[in-house]
């Protein structure tokens, strides 16, 4: 350090070194003032002049590094006069120890410290350059603490809820469907449908059970033809009925209430770190419970065709497993099933009423005529081939052809609106009468609804009342808004405090422009994304000033444009290291500030609001020759 | 050494003893440092003012925001390793005889030490019985009182002067009655006090900057307003002269009365002549003082016309100032906040120092800490814990380049 070879050589020099220190600890810049801090703290321990001197101005040196007095406190940025202080603190304790005994004003001036001011230097050793990060990490897992208690009460008081659900649901698909994989039931090996694969396997062990039920043990061979009879029928009688409701009853709530629930639990408590006991069982019901969905939905196939409501039931994303394709055929039967249904209803399906096909003026009904009109036409044509669904229905299939889709994702995303039912019919007969009414009745304005501007059809005379205005009449819109869909992606571009941002937004971010996929540090994950954080550190530069394009363009005109280049230099000039203070009181609210502040901006406000004022009073008290006078 | 030539002039004849006292006094005086004594019991608390008794400058009186009055004995022996004044008496758990507030000042009787007079916030002052430690008269005033002051040559009347808001207040201790007013000040009267020559003159201080000689026998009590511009500026101003321009804070006569010092907020030292009333125009330079609303207590070591030197609590430091001359003598910075008053030792050469925040200092001059340390050094010369620790201290004190630099 070349400094301090310059103040070993001459006591004089370490005297201007203390004065220089010392005009620049009192710079309004804690940036300055910690680097000056760093010199004494070097220089005090090496030479005996030096402490002598920064002694003699202890108590200046304490206000201007460690903040003792409170009517000048440390300058700006904050985090650099928080580190001061801590370094300083640190600092003046090492001294203590080690020249407290030396000099005696270090000694009083650490007591001071320690006993005016209340500082624990204990507790200073302790706290590490890190304490600000440690305190937003706690202060995270205080968050994430009370989060995860709140989801282990709520899955406390409701994870039976869940577990009865899925019990209920299995109970009833075992009542429907008996299970008989189940080896201490013998009774039922005896049907028709314990010719399953394991009992085959076993035949050559328990010859004696076989012959006890009467089977031959050998030269008997069992031709299994699993193929047709796969596909497991369950007729919906009298018997069954009420376990098919309320197991029907049981699928909606886990649908619609519990599996929602249970994602949600687990990735709160996945965030929050819950303990893996909870995970597991939450993990453990969930899958339970998919399990039973997939059982009803391939039971569901087999008896699709006896129930209404198919489109009520709602797709669970992941219940795509193998097992829904155990029974190949049967799945085909049902898609081919669907896929008639959905030539018949898809396209415009108002309203689910029972009485309404047994009604022959229903719009239903009109619609269920034409669909086996087509059907019967259809089959008359080729009544063998699957192929041609493809032909007749080119639009639809279009975006589903990748083989797997029970249903077709138009559909799927169309919503359903309820409306009046008289809707349907109304118009349509009452269309003539209304036609008549309009022609007579003296009411030509209700061209547009206008009282006094009347359209051309009107003006034309007795011409008659247009198409327009009857279908104005006559239509009723119903507005669809949508479902409301919380935001669950933030923005979490890095923030200049080192944070991310915490923005949720749909689409774009006010600060950081699109929301795009970033890692754990903030940065985008693709890179050929357009970045947007990147910005704050790069220097605002657009295209036209590229370097090679500004040297081409200098050299063609001779130097007459050196704008850019001038600007360059005047920031290389003022770049010397140090935080920009201006930068910093930069933040939005200051921005706003300027703006809503702006004297300019006051005196308009005043000056409006001052008008509404006298326009109001003008208005009350005009006419009153009493406030007239003046 | 220098005395030498000096010591062989007074043997010869050629200068006065008087004069070479006066030079040793003067030298050791510049050579104070804080000493590592201490006061029993003294907690980290403000001391608002301190006296030594005007007797034998052996007991110690201070009082504070704390109500506590405690009394020291600053005689140790020549024993040196007790590092602490020992606690003689104190006032402090007597609810019923303490003050209320904060105390302001204290005084020991001028002539006996089984007397002192405090004055405090809860407007009252209040004459103690040393021997008992318990307030034999107390005077309620109804207004807080900053100050107060006895006469110390008075003979012929016992009145203690009291700034009590915006006037002085006489209470007589024989009778008791704090009957008599001194009505003149605009503001807060902060300091009063008696000449040390004329016994009915008294000198006032006050916040509006006015300065204000008094003669307690006239019906028309005013002496002197003393004017900081001698008359030239300002002088017809209906507000009336003013000697500082912001409040006065402290008042100290010269020893023979004569001349009247005077510090106020502006940052500013004046020295007056008593009879005329006249500013002798002294530049003291700036020292700080940023205590408006409070007096401050100046000491001053009294020799003669020569060598007369005054501390003057200025901010966190203490300046030593000639008091003719008003050249800076130096400055003792050991206090780490708002120096209140200073107390001086003229036997012993002792200052004592309290601040806001901090304990009461200890000064010595340099020469004897050196003497009495000679013989430490001697002491522990025969244990080898000493020499390790002189040693320890000196190799401290070395510059530690390293030689890499």
């Amino acid at each position: 350090m070349r400094g301090k070879s310059h103040c070993k050589k001459n006591n004089k020099c370490v005297e201007h070194v203390f004065h220089l220190l010392l005009t620049h600890l009192e710079k309004d810049h804690s940036e300055i003032r910690f680097s000056a801090f760093q010199i004494a703290s070097e220089l005090f321990s090496r030479s005996h002049l030096f402490r002598t001197m920064l002694l003699d101005s202890f108590q200046t040196f304490m206000d201007l590094t460690v903040e003792t007095d409170f009517d000048n406190p440390l300058p700006p940025p904050k985090i650099t006069a928080d580190k001061l202080k801590l370094e300083a603190l640190t600092t003046i304790r090492g001294w203590n120890d080690k020249y407290g005994i030396a000099y005696r004003k270090l000694k009083r001036g650490f007591d001071y410290l320690k006993h005016v001011k209340k500082i624990n230097f204990d507790q200073l050793q302790n706290i590490n350059q890190t304490y600000a990060q440690q305190f937003r990490l706690n202060q995270q897992q205080i968050v994430n603490a009370t989060k995860l208690d709140k989801v282990v009460k709520e899955i406390d008081s409701n994870l039976w809820e869940v577990e009865a659900c899925v019990a209920e649901i299995n109970n009833g698909l075992k009542l429907i469907v008996p299970t008989f994989l189940e080896e201490d039931i013998p009774s039922v090996e005896n049907s028709a449908a314990s010719n399953s694969p394991q009992s085959s396997g076993k035949s050559g062990n328990n010859t004696q059970d076989r012959q006890a039920y009467g089977l031959p043990d050998r030269g008997y061979t069992l031709q299994l033809n699993l193929a047709e009879i796969s596909t497991i029928n369950v007729t919906q009688t009298s018997d069954n009925k009420a376990v098919f409701a309320r197991i029907k009853d049981c699928i909606k709530s886990a649908n619609r209430i519990h599996l929602p629930r249970l994602r949600e639990w687990l990735t709160t408590g996945g965030k929050c770190g819950a303990p893996p006991e909870t995970m597991r069982k939450l993990v453990d019901v969930k899958d339970t419970m998919q399990k039973c969905l997939d059982k009803y939905n391939e039971l569901n196939g087999d008896c699709e065709s006896d129930e209404e409501d198919f489109d009520d039931f709602i797709e669970v994303p992941e219940a795509s497993s193998t097992k829904r394709f155990k029974s190949k055929v049967s799945l085909k039967a049902a898609k081919k099933e669907k896929l008639k249904r959905s030539s018949d209803t898809n396209i415009w399906k108002p309203l689910r009423s029972d009485n309404s096909m047994n009604d022959p003026t229903s719009y239903q009904y009109a619609l269920a005529k034409q669909a086996e009109s087509r059907k019967r036409a259809k089959k008359e044509d080729n009544f063998s081939s699957q192929l041609p669904r493809k032909k007749e229905f080119p639009a639809k299939k279009s975006t589903s052809h990748n083989g797997t889709p029970k249903k077709d994702p138009l559909k799927e995303k169309a919503p359903v609106v309820p409306f009046g039912h008289d809707l349907l019919t109304w118009d349509k007969e009452r269309f003539k009468e209304l036609r008549q009414n309009l022609k007579l009745g003296a009411t030509k304005e209700l061209d547009i609804g206008h009282r006094f501007w009347s359209g051309h059809s009107a003006s034309e005379g007795d011409s008659g009342v247009s198409d327009a205005a009857l279908n104005s009449l006559t239509s009723r819109t119903i507005e669809f808004t949508g479902t409301f869909e919380a935001v669950i992606k933030s923005c979490r571009a890095p923030l200049p405090n080192g944070k991310l941002c915490p923005r949720k937004d749909r689409h774009k971010c006010p600060f950081h422009g699109k929301i795009i996929d970033r890692d754990v540090l903030g940065n985008p994950v693709s890179s050929d994304q357009p970045s947007t954080s990147s910005f704050m550190d790069r220097p605002a530069s657009s295209d036209w000033q590229d370097p090679s394009f500004l040297r081409d363009v200098h050299a063609g005109l001779g130097g007459k444009i050196d704008l850019s280049l001038k600007r360059k230099k005047g920031k290389k000039k003022s770049e010397n290291g140090l935080t920009n203070l201006k930068t910093v009181k930069n933040t939005s609210r200051g921005r706003l500030q300027k703006k809503v502040l702006q004297p300019s901006s006051l005196k308009r406000v005043n000056e409006t609001l001052n008008q509404l004022d006298m326009k109001r009073n003008f208005d009350k008290f005009g006419n009153n020759f009493n406030y007239a006078l003046h | 050494m220098s005395f030498l030539p000096l010591l062989q002039a007074c043997q010869i004849g050629e200068c006065h003893p008087r004069f070479f006292r006066t030079v040793i006094e003067h030298k050791q005086i510049l050579s104070l440092v804080a000493t590592d004594k201490e006061i029993q019991h003294n907690n980290v608390a403000s001391t608002s003012a301190m006296e030594l008794d005007p007797v034998d400058f052996r007991y110690l009186i201070a009082v504070g925001a704390q109500r506590k009055i405690t009394i020291h004995n600053t005689w140790t022996s020549s024993d040196c390793s007790i590092s602490c004044l020992p606690e003689v008496a104190s006032v402090d758990g007597q609810r019923k005889h303490q003050h209320k507030k904060t105390i302001n000042y204290v005084q020991w009787y001028p002539h006996d030490t089984g007397m002192f007079v405090t004055s405090a916030f809860d407007g009252t002052i209040k004459i103690w019985d040393t021997n008992h430690m318990k307030p034999v008269e107390t005077m309620d005033i109804k207004h807080a009182v900053y100050n107060h002051h006895i006469s110390p040559i008075s003979a012929s009347h016992s009145l203690i002067a009291a700034a009590s808001s915006v006037h002085v207040r006489l209470a007589d201790m024989r009778t008791g009655s704090t009957a008599h007013l001194l009505k003149g000040h605009r503001d807060n009267v902060l300091y009063v006090k008696w000449s040390p020559k004329d016994e009915f003159l008294l000198a006032t201080g006050s916040e509006d900057g006015r300065l204000l000689m008094w003669d307690v026998r006239q019906a028309k009590a005013i002496l002197l307003s003393l004017d900081q511009h001698n008359g030239d500026i300002g002088g017809n101003d209906a507000r009336g002269t003013k000697a500082h321009s912001g409040s006065v804070n402290s008042l100290l006569f010269n020893e023979d009365g004569r001349y009247l010092l005077s510090f106020g907020s502006d940052e500013r030292m004046r020295l007056w002549n008593c009879e005329s009333g006249a500013n002798t125009l002294v530049n003291y330079g700036r020292i700080d003082n940023n205590s408006i609303h409070r007096p401050l207590h100046m000491a001053i070591h009294h020799s003669g016309a020569s060598a007369s030197v005054v501390f003057v609590p200025a901010g966190r430091q203490v300046f030593l100032c000639d008091l003719y001359t008003g050249s800076c003598l130096g400055r003792l910075s050991e206090h780490f906040s708002q120096v209140r008053c200073c107390e001086h030792n003229k036997n012993t050469l002792d200052l004592f120092t309290a601040a806001e925040k901090s304990k009461i200092l200890i000064w010595s001059p340099e020469i004897a800490i050196a003497d009495n340390s000679g013989i430490d050094e001697a002491k522990f010369e025969t244990g080898r814990n000493g020499t390790s620790e002189t040693d320890r201290v000196s190799r401290l004190l070395q510059d530690t380049w390293s030689d890499s630099d």
